[in-house]
């Protein structure tokens, strides 16, 4: 009788005061920073462009928030194109000279100089959300056209004469380790033979939202334009980003190694992937080094968003996590 | 009804006083005196005997009427000590003082009337005074005015020193220990605390703390629980400390008071001297005090009385500042070459005024106003922190730019009813009120928080700190706003290898933080007691109470932005500012600076209980209860910030009474409490705070040193380090967007709350005199915090350990401990209270705020803010004390009737706390980084301390006392150390871990030191040099305050 009389108050109450049972929605947040994207070729046209159709590249994106003035907004850098993800491992369908001596390729690669300053350059651009600033039922956040083409060309490598290459021991000291080839110290320079360009046109870009997974993963299609020595080619791709990227220089080589939890068994902290414990995530070895990625359910196709592990795996997850964190996991 | 005048002419009574458990039927405040009136001869209950309850503290008095069961109760009784007449025809009257009652406690009086027939016979059988609380298992103190009369309590220059506020009695408490923000109760920090006056919250809205600093002359009581709270009380995981104000009565008193702490009687204080820092300060009390006068008394007798009282006070420390140069490398002159005195000062005007009146003895309303304007600073002194009374202004640097004028108010309006109905079977209580705050703090020209972007004013200076060690000399700084600027350029020319005056903190410019705020709560409460029998008696409680809290903002820095210096003057870190990028970009066309933020959230509380007391046969009390709670957060965007709907304590308690006559109690008690969440949450996280971190380039468009201290022109520097991300790679590699957008929360957000555990038992051993042994455990269930997976850039708020932060550590703050005591109230002249407590408070969180950089951002403490933060937390927390042990005495002597003399002391014992050793963190900044194990470093000594009060009381007439008093403070001056220089490294480094780690390191010792800098890595994974290592690493900071002496005078009639 008594919690009755105590429930009817508290309902009353909450009536007439407008309490609330739910947190808010999450409004359309975008993973700040690198994205790992990976590209899914529609059809053949798409293989046969000369596209790195099996691999990936590194997007920057970030949100800017409405002001009173603006909505929310989408900031977008492109790959830097042109070998410029060297340091990750990445490079991307730079094609040496065809008569290059092969063993000259990596001293190649040492010389290739972008001559477009990316940092100006219309590779990076602001696109607007379709609707309002939450994401709909579904919990995807649209960006139906960028409306923006971003071009990357244009680079200076190394000719191939050998003259400009020289081998070198790799170690002085020690003979065993071999000998390399590299770059001579003048080294004459030349445009890139046949001018390059990329374009990409990103088209029905969705994020999808929620508490869990702030926009860390998004799905979308690309038309890729590729000219070089004014033959071009055009394929149609199935974007799939996920951030932060963790991976490239020989990080992740298992699955392993794509694990968010930051401790080891041993409780000393490692750091993780930054990626969230939701999501169902491999070291995919097609992105070059080995970067996390998303599962993908059928090999070569694009995972669907949002792609997470499902309960069970989740609540292993977060037992093992926490015993690490106590330095009392299993090593 | 008898002819009650008749029956008190008879003679003397056989009465005998039983004490026994009875069910905790006191109310909010109030205390409740029950008891069994039986026949002496036939030892058969007498009913239709008349009570009549009256004490000095009672307006009127209270009357009942025993029942045919022989029990009488008389409810809503204001503390203090009771006479209680029993009246009957055809028995001889009896009448039993000295009864004390305190608030929030049920005592038991049974008598036993003698019948006129029973001749002249007179046994008298043993009688004591009921002092056990036999209606819960509540652990705690109750500090009357009796103890603040006889005790030096309060120090001066503390917490709530100046205005000698109730709140620094909190720490009188068993298992309490000062934090910065107040008292620590069992392990838990302030803000976490419940802190009332009269029923009304006063919590600070916005950040917990207590928000009304009532002067001790306006309260009667003050209960301090500690523990075993019943469903009544709610939002709080701490302590509840609530405080009864005085009243009028029927007739006329009143007081006039002054007391004063002259400087010229404060021993000298030991100070640390930083080893390379040429400028030393020391602070000393010049004066504090405080006056004021107090009245109360009937406007309609035996219907409605009045209570008003002012109590202005002042606060005036002296700041000497000295300047002392280098003779070699190592050696400093045997004098300063210059020094000045600067005072800090601080004014506060508390007033009360109390109405109450009674319909009848079944109504009564009261009244009450309670307000404390209070201001800091200005002209040419130094302010004070309204939230810690530290001392705020500036020395290394520009005084009239750095130095703040703050302002603080607090007012409560209460309304309170109190009503009984079927002959006091039920009662009603009704609290209505309104709590108001409001602080700012702004420049010495006037300037606040809405100028940042007025260059011309102070406010529109950005500040601008230099805190590479060991590179800057005063000569650096000789430039306009130094003081004593000539000397500085005579005694600091630098000639040899060494700086002759070097420093190792500067700060050009402005104020850095400003801001302006309000905060309101409007609450009310109402609860109702049914008191029925049932296999035994009952006092069954069902209440509701709702608060509405709401918090209005305006925070800016001086000038937009706050740059530190690093990196030996080569970059400027522009570590705080209010800013949002508009675009991708790398210059000032894409930051777009806020000159401050406005932010207003709210929070809607509810909450309800039910609980029973159960009492069988004297013997068992049964107590259970659950209570309810719901709070709804709204962020300053004016959406839901934290939905917390369903917080569902259950509180049982047992108790035991084994010897069945009321002089022991053994008792047991399980509750859970639930936090109510602060507005600074909404105002946070949800409200549109952005910050973008960068760091300048120093160079010709930002060179402070070199365009004499202007700082303002480096908004304009446009060359960025590139700190933020891959130039190649980036969108913005120069900005580090902080906090952007509104935080998201875990949809399965659960509240925070704690469970504790309480077993104990009490025995009274003398009149008014009980010792008692206790066992507490408190443990966290979960709680809330804000954490980052993209290093600062989103946050979200979660439980961590689960939901949506299963990767993130569970929080963990273990509390164990054992207490003994004795107390005996204030009876006979004389009073006691000892206590001995021995705890172990361990973990990876301290509280609502983090005691190690003193930030106080309840559940969004930096914490678990970024998992480059996690390492090295759990161990000993800083609360954490060993052993404490806790001695108040005081005894009253009275010559010839007119003459007298109290006198008290107080002796304190604390274990010392546990030591860390930090590093700096590349986002956070200095010492957030734990570079090894909490509490590596050991403890710190103990500390003692002795206090003691005398005061002559000379009685001019029957109502008229004249009492003149002396509290002196550390009687033996001791000088022992009370703070460590635990910042290793102000340089960006990573945690040590690994099997390696060291666990306990001496920072005294070399090797010790060696080994840490052999395994300490900077953030970029490069070996630590030790030129990096902070000098003054382990080296004492503070001492404990010298002797300080207060006379005070008052006159009471």
């Amino acid at each position: 009788m008594k919690s009755k009389i105590i429930g009817a108050l508290v309902a009353a109450a909450a009536l007439t005061t407008g309490c609330a049972t739910e947190q808010a929605q999450p409004q359309c947040l975008v993973g700040h920073g690198d994205f790992i994207v990976k590209y899914y070729p529609k059809d053949a046209a798409a293989e046969s462009c000369g596209f790195p159709s099996t691999r990936g590249e590194i997007l920057s994106l970030d949100r800017y928030v409405a002001t009173d003035t603006e909505p929310a907004r989408l900031g977008v850098r492109l790959p830097a194109y042109l070998g410029d993800l060297g340091t990750q491992g990445i490079d991307f369908n730079f094609e040496p000279p065809a008569d290059l001596d092969p063993r000259f390729e990596d001293a190649w690669f040492s010389g290739l100089e972008r001559t477009t300053d990316l940092n100006s350059n219309p590779a990076v651009g602001v696109a607007q959300f379709d609707e309002s600033d939450a994401p709909d039922a579904d919990n995807f956040c649209r960006v139906s056209d960028f409306g923006f083409t971003a071009t990357a060309s244009a680079a200076t490598a190394p000719s191939s004469d050998p003259s400009n290459y020289e081998e070198v021991p790799v170690d002085e000291d020690d003979p065993s380790a071999g000998t390399e080839w590299v770059l001579v110290a003048d080294y004459v320079e030349e445009e890139l033979q046949g001018a390059q360009t990329a374009e990409y046109a990103f088209k029905n870009v969705e994020f999808y939202v929620t508490t869990r997974s702030p926009g860390v993963t998004f799905r979308g299609d690309l038309t890729f334009t590729q000219t070089t020595g004014g033959a071009s080619c055009t394929g149609e791709f199935t974007v799939v980003g996920l951030a932060p990227a963790f991976g490239g220089a020989n990080t992740c080589a298992t699955d392993a190694d794509c694990d968010p939890c930051g401790y080891a068994p041993d409780g000393s902290y490692v750091g993780g992937t930054g990626i969230i414990p939701d999501l169902d995530v491999v070291c995919d070895q097609d992105l070059y080094g080995g970067f996390c990625f998303l599962r993908e359910t059928t090999d070569g196709q694009p995972p669907e968003l949002p792609s997470f592990v499902d309960d069970a795996t989740l609540a292993a997850f977060t037992e093992r996590c926490q015993a690490n964190q106590r330095g009392e996991g299993e090593g | 009804m008898s002819n009650v005048n008749g029956l008190r002419k008879a003679g003397v009574v056989l009465a005998v006083a039983l004490l026994a458990s009875a069910p905790a039927w006191a109310q909010t405040g109030l205390g409740t005196i029950v008891g069994t009136v039986t026949d002496a001869s036939t030892k058969q209950p007498v009913a239709d005997v008349v009570v009549t309850a009256t004490a000095p503290t009672l307006p009127g008095e209270q009357i009942v009427v025993t029942g045919a069961d022989g029990q009488f109760r008389i409810p809503q009784l204001p503390a203090g000590t009771y006479s209680l007449r029993f009246d009957k025809e055809s028995y001889r009257p009896f009448v039993r003082g000295g009864v004390p009652l305190r608030i929030d406690t049920t005592v038991r009086v049974n008598v036993e009337l003698l019948p006129e027939t029973a001749g002249e016979t007179t046994i008298v059988v043993e009688d004591r005074a009921p002092t056990i609380d036999v209606g819960s298992a509540t652990t705690g103190v109750n500090v009357s005015a009796d103890m603040v009369r006889n005790l030096a309590v309060l120090r001066p220059g503390g917490k709530s020193g100046a205005t000698r506020s109730f709140e620094g009695l909190l720490s009188m408490a068993p298992g309490a220990n000062n934090d910065a923000y107040g008292v620590s109760i069992a392990g838990t920090t302030s803000p976490e605390n419940s802190y009332t006056i009269d029923g009304l919250s006063v919590n600070d809205p916005a950040y917990g703390i207590n928000g009304s600093q009532m002067s001790v002359e306006f309260v009667q009581d003050v209960n301090v629980a500690t523990g075993g709270f019943m469903p009544e009380y709610g939002r709080s995981t701490g302590g509840v400390a609530s405080v009864v104000t005085k009243s009028g009565s029927n007739e006329f008193h009143g007081s006039v008071f002054a007391t004063w702490v002259p400087g010229v009687f404060q021993a000298e204080s030991r100070s640390a001297s930083p080893s390379v820092s040429s400028i030393r300060t020391t602070t000393k009390v010049h004066n504090v005090g405080d006056f004021g006068a107090t009245l109360g008394g009937p406007i309609v007798k035996d219907k409605l009385w009045f209570f008003v009282g002012f109590n202005p006070g002042f606060q005036r420390h002296a700041v000497n500042v000295s300047y002392w140069n280098k003779v070699d490398a190592n050696n400093y002159a045997d004098e300063a070459y210059s020094s000045y005195r600067r005072f800090a000062d601080n004014r506060t005007f508390q007033y009360f005024g109390k109405l109450t009146y009674t319909l009848n003895q079944d109504h009564s309303f009261t009244a009450s106003v309670f307000g404390a304007p209070w201001s800091a600073g200005g002209g040419d002194s130094f302010g004070y922190d309204p939230q810690t009374n530290d001392i705020l202004g500036r020395t290394a640097g520009d005084f009239i730019a750095g130095t703040p004028v703050t302002n603080s108010n607090s007012l409560d309006v209460i309304l309170k009813a109190n009503n009984a109905f079927l002959d006091k079977r039920v009662l009603l209580e009704t609290t209505l009120g309104w709590h108001h705050q409001s602080n700012s703090r702004t420049a010495l020209d006037g300037s606040g928080v809405r100028d940042t972007a007025d260059h011309s004013t102070l406010a529109g200076q950005p500040a601008f700190q230099f805190v590479t060690a060991g590179i800057f000399d005063m000569s650096d700084f000789a430039m306009p706003g130094l003081r004593n600027y000539e000397d500085v350029l005579a005694n600091c020319q630098i000639t040899g290898s060494f700086l002759p005056c070097p420093v190792n903190s500067w700060v050009l410019g402005g104020l850095g933080y400003m801001n302006d705020t309000t905060m309101n709560r409007y609450s009310g409460k109402s609860v109702a007691t049914f008191i029925f029998d049932a296999l035994g008696t009952h006092a069954a409680k069902i209440g509701i109470d709702a608060e509405h809290t709401a918090y209005n903002h305006l925070k800016g820095y001086a000038g937009t932005a706050y740059f530190q210096e690093t990196s030996g003057y080569a970059l400027a870190f522009e570590a705080r500012n209010y800013a949002t990028l508009t675009g991708p970009g790398n210059d000032l066309s894409v930051l777009n600076r806020l000159n401050y933020v406005d932010t207003t959230p709210s929070s809607t509380n509810i909450g309800a209980f039910i609980q029973d007391s159960w009492n069988v046969a004297d013997l068992f009390t049964i107590n259970a209860g659950i209570r309810y709670d719901n709070q709804t957060l709204t962020g300053a965007d004016g959406r839901i910030g934290l939905a917390l709907p369903s917080q569902i304590s259950p509180r049982v308690g047992l108790i035991f009474d084994p010897t069945q006559d009321g002089r022991s109690k053994i008792f047991a008690n399980y509750a859970r409490f639930f936090e109510t969440v602060p507005l600074n949450i909404g105002d946070r996280a949800f409200g549109g705070e952005s910050q973008v971190v960068l760091v300048h380039w120093l160079g010709p468009d930002c060179d402070p040193l070199g365009n004499n201290g202007d700082t303002a022109h480096c908004l304009q520097n446009n060359d960025f380090y590139p700190y933020a991300g891959d130039p190649n790679q980036s969108l913005s590699y120069a900005f580090l967007p902080v906090g952007t957008g509104r935080a998201t929360v875990d949809p399965d957000l659960k509240p925070q709350s704690t469970d504790e555990i309480l077993v104990g038992g009490e025995y009274q051993i003398i009149d008014n005199g009980r010792l008692g042994a206790q066992y507490t455990r408190r443990s966290m269930n979960r709680i809330i915090e804000d954490m980052s997976r993209d290093e600062a850039t989103s946050y979200f708020i979660g439980n961590p350990g689960e939901g949506i932060a299963s990767d993130f550590p569970k929080p963990r703050r273990d509390y164990d401990a054992v207490n003994v005591y004795f107390t005996k109230d204030f009876a006979d002249l004389w009073l006691a209270q000892v206590s001995y407590t021995w705890s172990y408070n361990r973990g990876n969180w301290a509280g609502l705020f983090r005691p190690e950089t003193e930030q106080l951002d309840p559940n969004l403490n930096s914490d678990y803010d970024l998992t480059s933060l996690l390492v090295n937390r759990d161990g000993p927390l800083p609360v954490d004390r060993t052993h404490v042990f806790k001695l108040f005495a005081a005894k009253e002597f009275v010559f010839a009737g007119a003459m007298g003399i109290n006198l008290g002391v107080t002796y304190q014992y604390q274990s010392g706390a546990p030591l860390s050793a930090y590093g700096r963190h590349s986002v956070y900044g200095l010492d957030e980084i734990f570079i090894l194990p909490r509490g590596a470093l050991g403890r710190s000594s103990g500390l003692h301390s002795l206090d003691g009060t005398i005061a002559f009381n000379v009685k001019l007439s029957e109502s008229n006392t004249l009492s003149l008093g002396m509290d002196v403070f550390n009687l033996f001056n001791w000088a022992q150390p009370t703070g460590w220089s635990q910042r290793y490294t102000a340089e960006r480094v990573l945690p040590i871990q690994g099997p390696d780690t060291p666990t306990e390191i001496d920072p005294s010792n070399p090797d010790d030191l060696d080994r840490i800098d052999s395994l300490l890595r900077y953030e970029d994974g490069s070996a630590f040099d030790s030129a990096d290592r902070n000098p003054n690493f382990g080296q004492v900071t503070g001492y404990q305050a010298p002797r300080q002496v207060r006379f005070s005078a008052r006159f009471t009639f």
